[in-house]
């Protein structure tokens, strides 16, 4: 029996972790979140839809977002009212008069709030897929549920001569054609990558603005697309008409990937007077589909670490809160997470409007100094950083939307888990430290 | 009565304060109620320590200070010679609540695993101990039944037994017999005793006086947060001006010669035999006079104060 130490820390933090886990399974809280969610994924079933691709995608974004509310809620509330219940019906004197920290006991709760989110979650994938399945069987015309994996370039390059210029969303390069011919070409270098992860032939998709001379857009235009293996210079044309800012599919010879994993994919306007803008992400490689099951449980992962920040956020809340106002603290993350998006356009949009306001003050024209809705600056410039600094805490949960990646066929990558999981700690890590101060200054009695 | 021979004086103090104080504050801060006030006392290892004291006198907020679930506000508290809050000390303690704050879901063997591995004890051990505390208790029969099924008595013999897991050096019992019938506070009783003979030491508040005055070594009054008489029960109970003197073989004479004495030396002569209190007529006369609201008050004159 240690009383000290890391492993007999450990040790603790897991018995508060399995109490946790055992308190929502004998509450049958977690049969009944189970069976609501079985409930409304199988609903699905009375949902009109047009065709079986139509139905498929009605089922696959109704699972997701019953999942994704279901874990929410059990985010919030079953980790708001937690420590507050310990509190106010003093459990927690006879646990902190054992040897737990303080500290263990938060901890502990977070770890069994986490690992029960990941076993409902788990669930809820497995009846969602096991229901997709059936209705896939009982279809004629069932499309097949492909998870395929996307490679991005590791850098946008350029040959000849070039036109940059600035958007909203960074930086794009440009290459012209002239009456003898492209002046210019777009190179996206791919590297790391794996001949075998390919179907054969591989799919490429390409989305770019086009423009003329003497004209900011052009609605379509023919182009060349050459996909080039550096270790060997083999290389393949492709000439096709596109439509601006649409994404259109070639499919290439997939021994174009070098064995050193590397692959170049130029493209050039293919006739005169058209010009090509794009960035890095303009071209993207498809692989091979996975397993659409292995895919369904890697994107309810993305599911765990979204409701794992509003979970974290809510039981750091409920250390110094009461269980209501550490919920309501939780939903507040929610909304803001999800209108991530929404927000960090409106401050850009006032940057922008803002800049426009400064120069104009600068250059000597009041009159033309205005801003949106004439509210004073000093109100938008308080607000915009407010919301600035509330866009840095909270995590764009746009990113942990798993339906966006299913509509589109699309597999949850590596990276895209990396990114995801990157942003969930580094909130989780602030919202713990936060939780774990709280409580080793707290008095636990009145 | 006290129990057991051991001299205490000289024993190791498991349990300090000095200066003890504890000043609950409102939202902003502001000093709200000074609920302990320069406490200062030990209690020594093997002994059984009662804190006795009215409604709202100290007696909680003084168990939770050295339990660590409240911080002192002035002076300091050790226990087994650290801080309250420090985890390696607390591996050597139990506690008994008031109330039972278990978690009802459990039946009682998962409620004594769950302590016992926040004790880190290792499984064969955990087991061991958890079937000698339910025979102990007599809860083996229902081991397998949840906690919410319980009875009052039971529940309470439960939240004992968890007290208990890891063997502790020093046992905090606050209110034990409350709310027990009268078999079960004679076993609780027992129970203390036993631990007592065991080598543990015992630091409980009661209401229960005659019980305290039973089975308690030493004793602590405290009244409005401050201590008011401290030392061995049987030391308390003896009122030095009020005497019994039992002679063999007085003669007549010799006894109206001493009556006589002692009125010429101011003392109304009652009988000669030291008369011995019960505590509750210590208790009362401690407390009589005094504001009935604990708190930022000053303290009431003390008996022998003129007035």
């Amino acid at each position: 029996m240690s009383a000290t130490g890391p492993a007999a820390t450990l040790h603790r933090l897991w018995a508060v972790a399995r109490l946790t886990l055992l308190e929502a399974v004998r509450r049958r809280v977690f049969v009944l979140l189970l069976l609501f969610g079985a409930a409304i994924v199988s609903s699905a079933a009375f949902f009109p839809a047009i065709d079986a691709e139509s139905r498929l995608r009605l089922i696959e974004v109704w699972s997701v977002r019953a999942s994704l509310l279901f874990s929410v809620i059990v985010s919030i509330f079953l980790a708001g009212f937690s420590l507050p219940g310990d509190f106010e019906t003093r459990r927690v004197y006879t646990l902190v008069t054992k040897p737990l920290h303080r500290t263990t006991l938060f901890a502990g709760k977070f770890v069994g709030f986490f690992l029960l989110l990941a076993i409902f979650l788990g669930v809820m994938a497995v009846i969602s897929i096991v229901y997709i399945r059936i209705v896939a069987v009982a279809s004629t015309d069932f499309p097949p549920l492909k998870a395929e994996p996307r490679w991005f370039a590791q850098g946008l390059e350029s040959l000849g001569k070039v036109v940059t210029f600035k958007s909203q969303r960074g930086e794009r390069i440009g290459v012209r054609a002239g009456a003898e011919g492209a002046e210019g070409a777009l190179v996206w270098k791919f590297s790391g990558l794996d001949r075998e992860a390919f179907a054969d032939p591989m799919k490429i998709k390409l989305r770019c603005n086009l423009g003329r001379r003497g004209q900011q857009f052009a609605i379509e235009g023919r182009i060349q697309v050459r996909l080039m293996t550096p270790q060997t210079g083999a290389s393949a044309d492709a000439i096709r008409e596109i439509h601006t800012n649409q994404e259109t599919e070639f499919a290439f010879d997939r021994a174009l990937v070098g064995l050193d994993g590397r692959l170049d994919v130029v493209v050039a306007p293919a006739e005169p007077d058209l010009s090509v803008d794009a960035d890095a992400q303009s071209v993207v490689l498809y692989g091979a589909s996975w397993s659409f099951e292995v895919n369904y449980l890697r994107g309810m992962l993305l599911v765990l670490f979204q409701s794992a920040v509003v979970m974290g956020l809510t039981l750091a809340g409920s250390t110094f809160l009461t269980a209501p106002v550490s919920i309501v603290l939780g939903v507040f993350l929610y909304i803001i997470g999800m209108m991530w998006g929404n927000i960090a356009e409106g401050v850009r949009d006032i940057d922008v409007q803002m800049e426009h306001f400064r120069q104009m003050l600068a250059q000597g024209k009041p009159q033309q100094a205005y801003t949106p809705e004439d509210l004073p600056p000093w109100i938008l410039e308080v607000s915009t950083a407010i919301s600035k600094v509330t866009l840095k805490a909270v995590p764009d949960f746009s990113q942990y939307n798993f339906s966006d990646y299913l509509l589109a066929d699309h597999a949850v990558m590596g990276r895209d888990l990396a990114d995801g999981f990157l942003n969930m700690l580094t909130r989780v890590v602030v919202l713990l430290a936060f939780g774990l101060v709280a409580m080793m200054f707290r008095e636990l009695a009145a | 009565m006290t129990v057991g021979s051991a001299e205490v004086n000289d024993l190791e103090r498991v349990i300090e304060t000095k200066n003890l104080t504890k000043v609950y504050k409102d939202f902003w801060g502001r000093p709200r109620l000074k609920a302990l006030d320069a406490l200062t006392f030990d209690v020594k290892r093997g002994e059984i320590f009662a804190i006795i004291g009215p409604n709202g006198s100290g007696k909680t907020t003084t168990m939770k200070l050295l339990l660590g679930l409240l911080f002192a506000s002035e002076g300091e508290a050790r226990v087994l010679g650290a801080p309250p809050t420090d985890v390696a000390a607390k591996a050597r303690i139990g506690f008994l609540p008031e109330e039972s704050y278990l978690y009802r879901f459990l039946n009682a063997d998962e409620t004594l695993d769950f302590y016992g591995r926040l004790f880190n004890i290792d499984r064969d051990t955990r087991r061991r101990r958890i079937d000698e505390l339910l025979d102990r208790f007599g809860m083996t029969k229902a081991r397998k039944r949840q906690i919410r099924e319980y009875s009052k008595g039971m529940v309470r013999r439960i939240s004992f037994a968890q007290a208990l897991i890891n063997d502790p050096e020093v046992v905090f019992l606050d209110e034990p017999t409350s709310g027990l019938d009268p078999i079960s506070q004679r076993e609780m009783k027992d129970l203390i005793l036993e631990l007592k003979r065991k080598g543990k030491t015992v630091f409980l508040s009661s209401h229960l006086l005659a019980d305290v005055q039973e089975i308690c070594d030493r004793i602590a009054i405290i009244h409005n947060g401050q201590l008011r008489e401290y030392g061995a029960v049987k030391d308390i109970l003896v009122r030095r001006d009020h005497v019994t003197m039992t002679f063999r073989s007085l003669t007549d004479e010799a006894r109206v010669k001493l009556e006589d004495f002692a009125r010429q030396q101011g003392a109304a002569v009652v009988e000669s035999r030291a008369t011995v209190e019960t505590l509750e007529d210590v208790f009362l006369r401690i407390v009589k006079g005094a504001p009935a609201e604990p708190g930022l008050a000053p303290p009431p004159p003390k008996p022998e104060d003129p007035k």
